[in-house]
């Protein structure tokens, strides 16, 4: 980490099913700790393709260091891959010098990033599936138009906007647009993530229609420079 | 559509699988462009366990010799199958299936790289399911909770589609119908 500014949080996504961790997310924070909105705030708007390539390969670099053995997801913006389109090859290699597999690494692309040239992103990345990477697609129902994305780019994953699963239990449009894109998902072979999940109402819904994988508070907060056990809800 | 009678059944296992060895190591052959291509479609003619083998039979000495593998899934007069090899020759396998005049409604689901092949050793696995073992499994969180020799499947999307379809996804029968007319009609 020597060469770069921050550090991170590492927060567990977890299986319900094995009870184990599926992956931890890597989240920018400060040396000391400090928010992710701070860190991005002291980049300069030129520098943020580079930072959010060196971003990744620290995160990788540290994980390892702390002893991974799950996957790590990694957020990615899909201007840094223009910019700098080495950027996944160094972190692919990166990840194998530190002794991890490229089937150990997510990319998280968020919803609204994606939608803007979705053709030309899908073959971008499907250089990397081949490879074993899987791909998720963050804040998915968000408000951009996420399901006719999937007209074009077909995720490993994808992860439920924290909105949508706010109260979802009290709920019945976010309970009908959630099926609706569960419905989705199952028909293409994606699994869904429940991110930002924080009560247990919210997660026994969730897990009454078949999820298997969840983020958020209830389960475990992010916990800076440190790979934490999730808490499994009875 | 396939009558649920004329399939005649000589095992009473619910899902029938015979795992057919490809004799090469198809596993190991190096493919450049590793793609796999999924669909669904719909059995054009009624067609008999007899036929559904003879099908099979070619289909797989034409995989062994294109290095292709896969899975067939045959329910209630639907198909499921997964084909995974070269992306040429798994374009090629396709376009021949979608140009059949035994299959309809040919719909492509899912083509896209991968890294691995999930069906390595299989020139064309199958599965034949009929109208009452697909009342007692659609029931069934885990299509396969009975079938031993999917255990092995990779967890990706192949295996994700496969159940996807046992439980009557993509399936010509199940297509889903919009029934919201009423708040229309209320305006009249």
């Amino acid at each position: 980490l020597s060469d770069f500014s921050a550090s991170f949080a590492f927060q567990p996504i977890a299986d319900i099913t094995t009870r184990k961790v599926f992956a931890y997310e890597a989240l920018a924070r400060g040396r000391g700790g400090e928010s992710a909105a701070s860190v991005f705030a002291a980049v300069q708007p030129g520098d943020l393709h580079a930072f959010d390539h060196a971003a990744r390969m620290a995160a990788v670099r540290l994980a390892a260091r702390l002893g991974l053995k799950d996957n790590i997801s990694l957020n990615v913006m899909p201007g840094c891959i223009e910019s700098m389109p080495d950027s996944l090859d160094r972190l692919l290699e990166c990840a194998m010098l530190c002794g991890l597999s490229p089937r150990q690494l997510v990319l998280e692309i968020t919803e609204g990033e994606a939608v803007q040239r979705p053709k030309e992103f899908s073959q971008l990345l499907d250089r990397y599936r081949a490879q074993g990477v899987r791909m998720a697609i963050d804040d998915f129902g968000a408000g951009y138009s996420g399901l006719n994305l999937l007209a074009y780019f077909q995720p490993d994953l994808i992860k439920l906007d924290m909105h949508l699963v706010r109260d979802i239990d009290r709920a019945g449009p976010r309970q009908a647009i959630a099926r609706a894109v569960l419905q989705v998902c199952d028909d293409l072979g994606i699994e869904v993530i429940a991110e930002g999940v924080e009560t247990i109402g919210e997660y026994s819904w969730f897990r009454r229609v078949g999820i298997r994988l969840f983020q958020g508070y209830l389960l475990g907060r992010p916990a800076f420079e440190a790979l934490d056990t999730p808490v499994f809800p009875a | 559509m396939v009558p649920a009678s004329r399939f005649h059944r000589c095992d009473p296992q619910p899902v029938r699988l015979s795992r057919h060895a490809t004799g090469i190591s198809i596993k190991r052959a190096r493919v450049m462009n590793l793609t796999h291509r999924i669909y669904s479609s719909r059995a054009s003619v009624a067609i008999n366990e007899a036929e559904i083998q003879a099908l099979l039979e070619r289909s797989r000495q034409n995989n062994a010799a294109r290095a292709i593998t896969g899975m067939l899934l045959f329910i209630d007069g639907s198909f499921f199958q997964v084909l995974e090899g070269d992306a040429a020759a798994v374009d090629r396998t396709y376009e021949a299936i979608a140009r059949d005049a035994r299959h309809d409604r040919v719909t492509q689901i899912i083509r896209e790289p991968i890294a691995q092949r999930s069906f390595g050793e299989w020139s064309m696995g199958f599965a034949s399911v009929d109208r009452a073992d697909v009342q007692r499994l659609v029931g069934e969180n885990d299509f396969f909770a009975t079938a031993q020799c999917l255990e092995s499947i990779n967890p990706g999307r192949a295996r994700k589609l496969l159940t996807a379809f046992g439980a009557g996804r993509w399936r010509a029968e199940h297509t889903g119908m919009h029934r919201a007319h009423a708040r229309v009609d209320e305006r009249r």
